[in-house]
C-alpha cells in the first residue's frame, strides 16, 4: 500500500506551491491513475512519493515504511518509470539493464529470466547489446520499463508511460499493468490520455492546483457529477476542473 | 525578410553557454565568483610575469615591439587548439542542430551562426592574453593611443583565421565521413586530427620563434629584426600585420590593423559562404545510428547478465557516460594525451636547438642533485593528473538523469564515490603520464622518479576531492547541451585554474626552503594525503544532505 498524508510542496527557487495538503491511499491489487491538467501538482507528487523531492510537510510510506525514515528500504519497494526515457543513450541496453539490477540487488538467475522473459513480451530482445542511442523513444521507453521490473516490485509506479509506445506495446503495458495488480501488486501512474485511465484503471484522483478535487471509481465520479452512464471521462474531468476553477475565481 | 543569422547566433550561444540565470543571489554564488575573480587574477599573473620577462630581455637588443609579435603567436595558437575542440564537440551537439534543417535558413547562415558561437569564447581568450601583453607593453613604453586601437583590433581579429581554418578542416572532414554513421568515431577522429594540425602548428611556430627571445641571439644572427620577421611572415602574416598594427607609427598602423581584420573577417565569411550547404548537408543523419541486433540466446543472457557490487557498477557507468560522450572525452581525459604532446613539441625543438641544450646541461645537473627535478616532475603530474575536469563537473553532468536516479534505491555514498573513484584512477594515470614522462626527460633516476609520482598522486587526488566539493556545492543543473555541463561549467574553470595557481603558488614558496628531497617527499605526499584523507571523510555526509535536497 502507498499512503500519502498532508503532502505541501514549495519549490524554493521559484516560490511556487506545486502541491498543497495532498492525501491519497493506494491500496495493493489496484491499478490507480493520477489525472489532471499540465502543472496541477502530478509530477511533483510522484517525486514525493518516490523519494526524488522532500516534501515541506506531509509523509509517504510505501508498503508501511516511512520514506524520510528510511529511503532506501522504501525505494526498494517499487520500480519507477520516469517520464522521459532519454537518458543513457551511451550505454548499452545490457549496460543499463545490469546497472539497474545491481542497484537492486538482483541475482543472476532473476535478472537473466526476468529480462528474457520481458525483453520477449515488449519485442526488443534481440537489441540489448546495441547502444540505447540508436533506440526510437518507444524502444527507449520499453526498456526502461524492463528496467523498473527486474526486481519484482510491491508497487510500480509510472510517470506518463504510454507517450511513444506503439499500439501494441501500449497494449502490452496495460496487460501487464492488469496482471501485476491481480497478483497483488499495486499500479500508479500518471497520465493525460483519458481513455487510458478509463479502461485500465480501478479508481482514478484528480489533481488540480495541486489538491486532489476526487478520489475513486470512474462510476463514482459519474455519480457525483451527475452524468449518465455514456458520458466520457474525459468531459466528466472537465466539467470538474471547470467547476473548481469558477468556484476558485469566485471564491 | 529579415535575416535569422542574428536569432541563430543567439539561440547557439545561449544552448552552448547556457548562462546560468542565477544571480548573485547568496554569499555561496558571491563566494565563487570571488575564487574564480582570484585564480584568473593569479593565472594573468602568471602570464604577464612570461611577459614582462620576454620584454625585458627584448628591451636590452632594443627590439622589445617584438614581444607583442610573440603574444600575439601564441594567442592565436591557444585559441586554435581550444577553438578546435569547441567548434569539433558543438559541430552538432544536440537534436537542435538537425531538426534547423527542417526550418527555412540557408547553410550559409547556419554555419555562420556556429562560427560566430564559438568566436564568441575564442575572443574572449584572445582578448585576456592581448591585453595583458599590451598592458605591459603600456606601462613600459607609453605608447601613442593608436596603439590602444591596434591592440583591440588584434584582440578581435586573432580568432578569425583559426576559426575559418578550423571550419575549412571539419566540414569535408564530416562530409567525408558521413557514410561511417558513426558521430563517436567521426568526433575523436576530428579530436585527433585537429590535435595534429595544431601540434604541426606549434611545431611550425616554435620553430620560427624559438630563440626570439634570446637578445644576444637575435643580435649575434641578425643586423636587424627583418630576418626573423621574414620568417614569421611566411609563417602566419596575420600576426605580423598583428604586429604591425600595435607598434607602426604613422597611418600605417591603424592601416595594418584594419586589413588584418578585414582579411580574417573575409576568411571565415569565405569559408561560411563556401562550405554552407556541405555544412547543412554534413548534418543530415548525424546522429544516426545502427542498431545492433543480436539474438538473445540463453547463453547470450548468461553471458550478458552478471550481478555486480553495486559501487563497481556505478564506477563503471561513470567510466562509460563520460567517455563515450565526444565532449566529454576530448574535454576531459584526452587532456592527459594532448598536453605532454604539446610540450613534447617544444622539448623537440629544444632538442634542435643545440646551444639551448648546451647551456641546459649542466643546469639540468646541477638540478638533479637537488630536490627541484623531482618536484618539477611532480608539479607536472600533477597538473596532468588533476587537468580531467572529471569530478568538479560530477554531479553537473549526472543533472539530466538526476530525477531518476534518485528514485533509485541508491546510496548516495557509493553514488558520489565511484565519482571520486573515476577521477582517481585517470588521477593516477596523468600522474604516471606527467610524473615518469617528466622525469625521463629530466634524466631521474627511479626512486627520484617514483618520488616524483606518490607526490603526483598525493595532489592529484586532493584535486579530485576538492574538485567533488566544489561542483557538490554549486552544480551545473540546467542545460541543454553538454558541452555546458563540462567545458562551460564555471566549475571546471575555477578548478583548474585553480590547480595551476597551487602549483605555481607552491613552485615560489618551495624555492625559499631550504629542505632536502625527502622534507619535501614528507612535506607534499604526506600534507596531500591527510588533506585527501580528511576531505573525503567529511564528504559523504555533505553530500548526502546537499543530494537530498536538490530539486530535480
Amino acid at each position: 500500500m502507498i499512503s500519502l498524508q498532508h503532502l505541501t510542496k514549495t519549490y524554493s527557487k521559484s516560490g511556487t506551491k506545486a502541491v498543497d495538503d495532498l492525501s491519497l491511499e493506494i491500496r495493493d491489487g489496484e491499478i490507480f491513475g493520477l489525472l489532471g491538467p499540465n502543472g496541477a501538482g502530478k509530477s511533483t507528487t510522484i517525486k514525493m512519493l518516490t523519494g526524488v523531492l522532500n516534501p515541506d510537510s506531509g509523509n509517504v510510506e510505501i508498503s508501511g515504511i516511512d520514506m524520510a525514515d528510511s529511503p532506501l528500504a522504501a525505494k526498494a519497494r517499487f520500480g519507477f518509470v520516469a517520464d522521459d526515457p532519454e537518458l543513457f543513450n551511451k550505454l548499452r541496453a545490457t549496460e543499463y539493464l545490469n546497472f539497474i539490477a545491481d542497484i537492486y540487488r538482483v541475482v543472476d538467475e532473476l535478472r537473466q529470466e526476468r529480462i528474457s522473459s520481458l525483453a520477449e513480451r515488449f519485442r526488443i530482445a534481440d537489441v540489448l547489446s546495441a547502444s540505447i542511442g540508436s533506440f526510437s523513444r518507444g524502444m527507449k521507453q520499453k526498456l526502461c520499463i524492463i528496467a523498473s521490473l527486474l526486481h519484482d516490485p510491491e508497487a510500480w509506479i509510472l510517470d506518463e508511460p504510454m507517450v511513444g509506445l506503439d499500439p501494441q506495446a501500449s497494449f502490452d503495458l496495460k496487460e501487464l499493468m492488469r496482471e501485476r495488480a491481480k497478483a497483488g501488486g499495486l499500479v500508479l501512474f500518471s497520465t493525460h490520455v483519458m481513455e487510458v485511465a478509463e479502461k485500465v484503471c480501478d479508481r482514478i484522483a484528480i489533481i488540480d492546483k495541486g489538491k486532489v478535487r476526487f478520489v475513486g471509481s470512474i462510476e463514482e465520479l459519474r455519480k457525483k457529477d451527475g452524468g449518465g452512464a455514456s458520458e466520457s471521462l474525459e468531459s466528466l474531468f472537465l466539467e470538474l476542473v471547470d467547476d473548481d476553477e469558477d468556484s476558485g475565481k469566485k471564491s | 525578410m529579415t535575416s535569422p543569422f542574428p536569432s541563430l547566433v543567439r539561440f547557439y550561444a545561449l544552448t552552448a553557454y547556457a548562462p546560468s540565470k542565477r544571480g548573485a543571489q547568496n554569499a555561496k554564488t558571491v563566494g565563487i565568483a570571488a575564487l574564480a575573480v582570484f585564480v584568473v587574477a593569479d593565472i594573468c599573473g602568471v602570464y604577464g610575469y612570461m611577459n614582462w620577462a620576454t620584454y625585458t630581455a627584448l628591451k636590452s637588443a632594443g627590439m622589445q615591439g617584438l614581444m607583442l609579435l610573440n603574444a600575439t603567436i601564441t594567442a592565436a595558437l591557444l585559441v586554435f587548439v581550444v577553438s578546435f575542440l569547441t567548434a569539433l564537440s558543438t559541430y552538432c551537439a544536440s537534436k537542435a542542430d538537425t531538426n534547423m534543417l527542417a526550418l527555412p535558413i540557408k547553410g550559409r547562415d547556419l554555419l555562420g551562426a556556429k562560427m560566430a558561437m564559438v568566436y564568441l569564447a575564442d575572443f574572449a581568450l584572445a582578448f585576456l592574453l592581448i591585453a595583458i601583453a599590451a598592458l605591459i607593453y603600456a606601462i613600459r613604453e607609453a605608447p601613442p593611443i593608436g596603439f590602444y586601437f591596434g591592440a583591440l583590433l588584434t584582440a578581435l581579429t586573432v580568432p578569425l583565421i583559426p576559426l575559418a581554418v578550423i571550419y575549412l578542416i571539419l566540414v569535408p572532414l564530416m562530409i567525408a565521413t558521413r557514410p561511417l554513421r558513426n558521430k563517436n568515431a567521426v568526433m575523436i577522429a576530428g579530436g585527433i586530427i585537429g590535435t595534429a594540425f595544431a601540434l604541426a602548428f606549434n611545431f611550425y611556430i616554435q620553430s620560427a620563434t624559438s630563440r626570439m627571445e634570446d637578445s644576444s641571439w637575435v643580435l649575434a644572427n641578425f643586423a636587424g629584426p627583418d630576418a626573423i620577421l621574414a620568417r614569421i611572415g611566411q609563417a602566419y602574416p596575420p600576426a605580423f600585420l598583428a604586429w604591425k598594427s600595435m607598434t607602426a607609427i604613422s597611418l600605417l598602423g591603424p592601416f595594418c590593423a584594419l586589413a588584418n581584420f578585414a582579411l580574417g573577417l573575409g576568411a571565415t565569411s569565405l569559408v561560411a559562404l563556401a562550405l554552407g550547404k556541405a555544412y547543412a548537408k554534413s548534418l543530415l543523419g548525424f546522429g544516426e545510428q545502427r542498431i545492433k541486433r543480436v539474438r538473445a540466446t540463453r547463453s547470450f543472457m548468461v553471458r550478458s547478465f552478471r550481478a555486480r557490487p553495486a559501487l563497481r557498477s556505478l564506477f563503471l557507468r561513470e567510466l562509460r557516460l563520460m567517455n563515450r560522450e565526444p565532449v566529454y572525452f576530448m574535454n576531459g581525459p584526452f587532456v592527459i594525451v594532448l598536453m605532454p604532446l604539446i610540450l613534447a613539441i617544444g622539448v623537440i625543438i629544444m632538442g634542435q636547438n643545440h646551444n639551448a641544450m648546451h647551456d641546459l646541461g649542466p643546469f639540468l645537473s646541477s638540478w638533479k642533485s637537488q630536490p627541484w627535478a623531482m618536484l618539477a616532475s611532480a608539479a607536472f603530474g600533477a597538473f596532468l593528473g588533476s587537468s580531467t575536469s572529471i569530478t568538479c563537473t560530477a554531479l553537473s553532468r549526472d543533472a539530466k538523469a538526476l530525477r531518476y536516479l534518485k528514485a533509485l534505491p541508491l546510496n548516495y555514498r557509493d553514488f558520489m564515490l565511484a565519482k571520486f573513484l573515476h577521477g582517481l584512477a585517470f588521477a593516477i594515470f596523468g600522474s604516471f603520464v606527467g610524473g615518469a614522462g617528466c622525469a625521463t626527460v629530466l634524466g631521474l633516476g627511479l626512486l627520484d622518479a617514483a618520488g616524483a609520482f606518490l607526490i603526483a598522486i598525493a595532489f592529484s587526488s586532493f584535486a579530485c576531492i576538492a574538485g567533488l566539493w566544489l561542483d557538490t556545492a554549486n552544480p551545473r543543473l540546467d542545460w541543454d547541451n553538454p558541452i555546458a555541463a563540462l567545458k562551460q561549467n564555471p566549475n571546471a574553470m575555477i578548478f583548474i585554474l585553480g590547480v595551476m595557481g597551487l602549483i605555481a603558488a607552491l613552485g615560489v614558496v618551495t624555492a625559499f626552503i631550504p629542505w632536502g628531497k625527502l622534507g619535501f617527499f614528507a612535506l607534499y605526499f604526506g600534507g596531500f594525503g591527510a588533506a585527501t584523507a580528511a576531505m573525503l571523510a567529511a564528504y559523504p555526509r555533505y553530500a548526502q544532505k546537499v543530494i537530498e535536497n536538490i530539486e530535480v
